[in-house]
């Protein structure tokens, strides 16, 4: 809301700056947000709150000015200028629908002379950003600005069967509003008639039909109190937010009707000249009668925490225009009918505290027990996981929820159609996403095509889906994407670029770090679509599928125009945080006594896995093995096509005694022989 | 004789110590313990002589030369010790590394600049008791809009534009709903807050459509204005320095009353006024208020027994003052030339 302290002075002294005043206002709940100079006039931008409908008007802030600065306001009473014809010769009106329109007050002007608005009142609309029209609609929107009542000006010769009818129609019906925009009008959409239909979308809009316009002559007045649920319940459909609708879907004054209608007869009548009715229609088919409120006065304390005296909470509920009754240790309030905002108890306390001012309360620690505070079952472990990532050279990105359904179509199989947004942003933003990869993908994309190839992002976050039945499910996810080199910024390291076992290596160390590394089983990831299927495995934990990790396949990379290899994983945190809880590391005695080391090399089948040669050293019954480390594999000359060359180094030991050689080189036969019994292993000598 | 021998000693010892003082290195030094030390060496050749003389002298001599033996020894010992020492430090001298070369390092990633200002403000929070719950993204009109005060049709919406999923399912505008389940599910005293990503429909410098929010909620007998202003004066001060001055300014949400918003004073300019502030001096940072005794009627909590103060942040905000960001898009881009500086 704009505001011209130079029109606030008409209404309350004002003697101090403009910057004094701002912060004054701003302390006092109506936060100005901008300062402006225009000629020896100041305009504020007030940020009016949801509740303070008053204050969409210069008097509303003006009493505001006069209540924090113990100022009275300067009340205008409008000249009372009456004709000779009475309103039962023009017009008859009634009101169909009592709960839509609790108050509807009609004046009839006659022979007003259309034209440009003086530049005292031009000045002013614009001040406050409002277009000028001509000298009759600026004095509606003069006055509205003035007093938060928002007016409309029929053409009196439009109104068909000379009769107004407030009323809800039983169909839908089409209506051309003001702004030469046809709209659809439902049952429940309030609207102005005349005797064959509708003439303005009460509240928020007149219509085409009835315009003022530079012919008019004659014009009829409307200054009503409409139901705000109703008012914002049918601007809202039709997305028709106004000037008027703005106020009356906050609350109007449902007594000033009558004083506004004057007030807009005196203006009209001194910058359009004409005649007005000698009396005036105020139907009030529901009576509002001013809110009344007990406040106890224990209640200032319990909830403020300071004494602040009756006498003191009475002068400032004065000072707000409140009626007040003293009562033992309570004050009866009679709440004035411009304040809606105002219903109970606790709304007068508030009132007290602002005008009390916010910062005369001592700030007070509360008095607690000492309790023990709870956390989300999964957030230490969350916080670990990022760790152990950011430790593998991984920056954390936060990625947006949303995604397009095109992001999702390579994911077809590993994650459920995404759920829609009926009302996205734009097509990229209107489906929450069912996988992270795609927005971790983008990310990566942008590093890249602006020269950053080295690329090593993670991402923690919920993705969304809906199962076929129950409830929706938000599951907790982490996943990385790796491409570009190994050795970031080194210069004098190898040039090599990832692979398979560096993205591997970072999902190993959040396992790890959730004491699950020992529990992970490998498998080959060939039924994921998106990932190269020599090139890809998927983890499991305790039989259950945690996640993958791989090679993206290079058409799903492009889709991202990601030209370079790009290793991907994605984990279900949630399961793995659950299936961590109950793992903690256990301790076992350091030896007090040498280990002994031997190396093995072996010529296998291409095909051996690694873990296959391992499960063959473990259970070859030598229990003198504490590790196996593997620190070679070769193919190429010296070794026949088909077959590879595997070396590890097996360390022995024993908790109880020094072993000998014999003893070693015992054990380390008999798991010699056992990986060419079982693999058909050969020994590299 | 005996005199003879006793000279000859003095002689071989004074020439072995001249000599010995030319040592020049490691093979000198062997041929100088060959000469005197060795099998066929000087002092042994000593030793021989020793049959000439008397019985009764021999001990006496002896012991002269055996401490001849002995002082050669160690000064020939001292000598490549001192030999050894030269020669490294020679050696040293001339390895020469460019030591304006980078650093070899292992290189670590960033935390993103909001994870870190959400654990930052997580951590204060939990430092004064507060526990920490989360709730679903995609809620319920009820738990988002109404359970809060904020029936349907009203003018309050409007301070939250809203995604919806289904008519009653929606992308939760705030992270409140949170405190009325567990509001719904625990008695008081309760102190908790709910971080969590939040959704405004909503794009330009300062807003996005996804955002992080801190909520919190302190419920109890005998909570009042007062305990409100102290915990998040505390709060503000912890987070953003002891010197920075901190005010409470009148406000509206439908879910508290009375309602605050929180300024600190201008991160940029220290509070003298300048463009970011909008002259100002002050730059909001969280909204706030008592819980509105609707809220507990909704949850079951008798409102004439049970006062409280409820508050809330974006950690967007918090990060872009702590950090002096101007843009909130730069957070969702991901540049990792943005994030290396966090």
């Amino acid at each position: 809301m704009r505001v011209s302290i130079d029109w606030l002075k008409e209404f309350v002294d004002i003697r101090m700056k403009p910057e004094a005043l701002a912060d004054l206002l701003t302390m006092g709940g109506l936060e100005v947000e901008s300062i402006e100079t225009q000629g020896q006039d100041t305009i504020f931008e007030i940020g009016v709150t949801p509740n303070r409908a008053d204050c969409l008007s210069i008097m509303g802030v003006s009493r505001e000015v006069a209540a924090f600065t113990k100022k009275s306001l300067r009340v205008k009473r409008p000249k009372s200028l009456k004709g000779k014809k009475r309103m039962a010769d023009f017009i008859t009106v009634s009101v169909k629908s009592p709960k839509g329109c609790p108050r509807y007050s009609l004046r009839v002007i006659d022979g007003v002379r259309i034209g440009p608005s003086p530049a005292w009142i031009v000045r002013r609309l614009v001040s406050c950003g409002v277009r000028p029209i001509n000298n009759v609609v600026d004095a509606t929107n003069y006055v509205m600005l003035e007093t938060g009542q928002p007016l409309h000006a029929f053409d009196y010769r439009f109104l068909r069967g000379k009769k107004i009818v407030v009323q809800n129609f039983r169909e839908s019906s089409n209506f051309m509003t003001l702004d030469g925009e046809m709209r659809k009008i439902l049952p429940s959409d309030l609207l102005i008639c005349d005797g064959e239909g509708g003439v303005a979308l009460a509240g928020i809009m007149g219509g085409k039909n009835s315009e003022v316009s530079d012919s008019t002559t004659t014009i009829v007045l409307e200054s009503a109190y409409f139901e705000p649920t109703g008012i914002r319940r049918t601007a809202k459909r039709l997305g028709l937010s106004s000037e008027s609708s703005r106020r009356f879907e906050r609350g109007v004054d449902p007594a000033g009707t009558v004083n506004v209608l004057n007030r807009v007869t005196e203006i009209i009548c001194e910058i359009a000249g004409g005649t007005p009715t000698v009396d005036f229609i105020d139907l009030k088919p529901q009576k509002i009668l001013p809110v009344k409120v007990k406040l106890e006065a224990s209640e200032i304390k319990r909830i403020l925490g300071i004494d602040i005296k009756l006498p003191e909470a009475k002068a400032i509920c004065e000072r707000l225009g409140m009626k007040s009754a003293k009562q033992p240790k309570a004050l009866a309030l009679t709440v004035p009918t411009y304040r809606p905002d105002i219903t109970r108890p606790i709304d007068v306390i508030e009132e007290i505290a602002r005008l009390y001012g916010y910062h005369r309360f001592q700030a007070t620690m509360p008095q607690a027990k000492a309790a023990p505070i709870s956390l989300p079952k999964y957030f230490a472990k969350k916080s670990a996981a990022r760790e152990a990532l950011v430790g593998c050279g991984f920056s954390e990105a936060v990625l947006m929820s949303f995604a397009a359904a095109k992001d999702h179509e390579p994911f077809t199989g590993f994650a459920p159609a995404p759920i829609e947004i009926t009302n996205p942003l734009s097509t990229e933003e209107s489906v929450m996403r069912a996988v992270l990869l795609p927005g971790l993908l983008k990310a990566a994309a942008t590093n890249i095509s602006r020269q950053r190839t080295d690329v090593r992002l993670f991402a923690t976050g919920r993705v969304f889906h809906r199962p076929v039945a129950g409830a929706l499910e938000e599951p907790l996810r982490l996943a990385g994407v790796m491409a570009g080199r190994r050795k970031i910024g080194s210069w004098d390291g190898s040039k090599d670029i990832v692979d398979f076992y560096d993205a591997k290596g970072a999902v190993e160390a959040v396992l790890n770090t959730l004491n699950l590394g020992k529990l992970a089983v490998w498998q080959r990831g060939d039924e994921y679509p998106f990932l190269h299927p020599g090139k890809s495995a998927v983890v499991l934990v305790s039989n259950r599928r945690v996640g993958f990790v791989g090679e993206l396949k290079q058409d799903i990379a492009r889709v991202w125009d990601l030209e370079n290899d790009c290793y991907v994983f994605e984990l279900d945190f949630e399961t793995l945080a659950g299936l961590s809880l109950g793992e903690r590391p256990q301790f076992s005695e350091l030896s007090k006594f040498p280990f002994v080391e031997r190396d093995l090399a072996i010529i296998v089948d291409e095909k051996t896995p690694s873990v296959e040669i391992l499960k063959v050293i473990q259970n070859s019954g030598v229990s003198l093995v504490t590790e196996v480390a593997i620190f070679d594999v070769y193919r190429g000359k010296g070794i026949s096509e088909g077959k590879k060359s595997m070396a590890y180094t097996i360390r022995y030991a024993s908790p109880e005694r020094t072993l000998t050689d014999e003893e070693v080189n015992t054990g380390h036969e008999t798991i010699i022989r056992a990986l060419e019994k079982n693999l058909g292993a050969v020994l590299r000598t | 004789m005996r005199e003879d021998l006793i000279k000859k000693i003095e002689d071989v010892k004074r020439e072995a110590l001249h000599e010995v003082a030319v040592v020049a290195d490691v093979d000198a030094a062997e041929k100088w313990r060959i000469k005197y030390l060795g099998r066929k060496g000087a002092v042994p050749a000593l030793l021989t002589e020793m049959g000439s003389l008397d019985a009764s002298e021999r001990p006496v001599v002896g012991r002269q030369i055996n401490d001849l033996k002995n002082a050669l020894s160690s000064e020939i010992e001292l000598r490549i010790e001192r030999l050894a020492k030269k020669s490294m430090e020679h050696a040293i001298s001339k390895e020469r590394i460019d030591i304006t070369l980078p650093g070899r390092v292992v290189n670590p990633g960033h935390r993103h600049p909001v994870s870190q200002a959400m654990d930052y403000v997580v951590d204060v929070f939990t430092g004064m008791g507060f526990s920490v719950f989360e709730g679903p993204e995609i809620e319920t009109d009820y738990y988002n809009f109404e359970g809060l005060n904020v029936p349907k049709d009203h003018p309050a919406r409007d301070m939250q534009d809203t995604f919806y999923v289904t008519g009653d399912l929606l992308l939760r505008t705030h992270t409140s709903p949170v405190q009325v389940r567990v509001m719904e599910r625990a008695k008081p005293p309760i102190f908790m807050i709910a971080p969590g990503a939040v959704y405004r429909r909503d794009s330009d410098v300062s807003h996005s459509p996804m955002f992080h929010q801190v909520e919190g909620l302190m419920v109890d007998c005998g909570i009042t204005f007062g305990d409100l202003k102290g915990v998040l004066t505390v709060f503000c001060k912890k987070v953003f320095g002891e010197k920075h001055g901190v005010r409470f300014r009148p406000s509206f949400f439908p879910f508290t009353e009375p309602s605050a918003e929180v300024d600190i004073s201008c991160v940029m300019c220290g509070g003298t006024g300048c463009r970011v502030c909008k002259n100002t001096g002050w730059m909001e940072i969280l909204g706030c208020g008592m819980v509105d005794p609707e809220v507990f009627k909704t949850v079951g909590y008798d409102p004439a027994k049970i006062t409280g103060f409820a508050f809330g942040m974006g950690i967007e905000r918090v990060a872009m003052l702590l950090y002096g960001i101007n843009d909130i898009r730069l957070f969702y881009e991901n540049d990792l030339r943005f994030l290396e500086q966090f």
